[in-house]
């Protein structure tokens, strides 16, 4: 049995995607990857990852309406989520920074654009 | 001839503004991309091209941004400098190409068939992006999954 921990990063751009995902291959850990909210749900229910970093601004289903999902699931609450937050001064005219990130119910919230030593510290944390 | 290739997504942009700027002589970084970033302008997509004439750089910016840059271009006081401004233009984007030069020569010869314009492409760390028209990316689309199967939900248009 592999006993590589399951990470499912989700984002709407495949070349972040793809960076995390390398970063995260390199430490060991294995990697679903998803490019939308619904499917990051298939995922999820596909696959039982162990950790989510989780993009908030996609097309489809947005980042804190699956994290929202998520954590009210009994069946899921327990996956951690890391959200990955856009910096509102950047992204001021989008509907996503109209939502208070800080009500979702992520275990952590990374602003963008990442530090991606400072997420695999918080990947690395959760994952013990 | 083998099935189609499966691929992880596609990406259509919103409208956007596609600039090409020209100045035989003079420095394009200091004359055109600093102030587009003083100006907090994004830039989708940047190609940069050295020829015998000098530099030439063309980028795409949101459609929204387009007169902004125009003022910008139209603000530096060096007649060498020209710029031209084609609208709307649109991106496309499969992933992942995974350095197959198959995927690119199948999507090449797809917008070909289907008589659709490039004006650039490029590759990323995941994908391939062709600058079109932006009203010909639905048959650029339609194109691409001639030769590549796409998971079921395709994504919205994605900024």
């Amino acid at each position: 049995m592999d006993d590589k921990k399951l990470i499912l990063v989700v984002d709407d751009d495949p070349d972040l995607v793809e960076a995390i995902s390398m970063k995260l291959e390199s430490e060991n850990y294995r990697v679903s990857k998803a490019y939308d909210g619904i499917q990051a749900w298939d995922r999820i229910k596909q696959e039982r990852p162990h950790l989510i970093i989780l993009d908030v601004m996609m097309p489809n289903k947005n980042g804190y309406q699956v994290c929202d999902e998520l954590k009210k699931d009994p069946q899921y609450s327990n996956i951690t989520v890391v959200l990955l937050t856009a910096v509102g001064d950047a992204v001021t005219s989008t509907k996503y920074t109209h939502m208070d990130g800080k009500t979702a119910l992520a275990d952590e919230f990374i602003p963008k654009p990442i530090d991606l030593d400072n997420l695999m510290e918080i990947v690395k944390d959760y994952t013990r | 001839m083998g099935g189609k290739i499966p691929m992880e997504g596609v990406n259509i942009s919103p409208k956007m503004a596609r600039v090409s700027v020209f100045h035989p002589g003079g420095d394009l970084t200091s004359g055109f991309l600093h102030p587009l970033v003083q100006d907090r302008i994004n830039l989708k997509l940047l190609v940069s091209e050295e020829g015998g004439e000098g530099p030439r750089l063309s980028c795409c910016v949101a459609a929204s941004d387009g007169s902004r840059t125009r003022s910008l271009v139209d603000s530096d006081p060096d007649p060498a400098k020209q710029a031209e401004m084609h609208e709307p233009a649109g991106l496309i984007s499969i992933f992942p190409l995974r350095s197959s030069l198959r995927t690119l020569g199948l999507a090449l010869m797809a917008l070909a068939e289907a008589r659709v314009p490039i004006y650039a492409f490029c590759s990323s760390l995941s994908a391939l992006t062709f600058v079109i028209d932006h009203d010909r990316l639905q048959d650029a689309l339609a194109a691409f999954e001639s030769c590549f199967d796409f998971p079921g939900e395709r994504s919205a248009e994605s900024g």
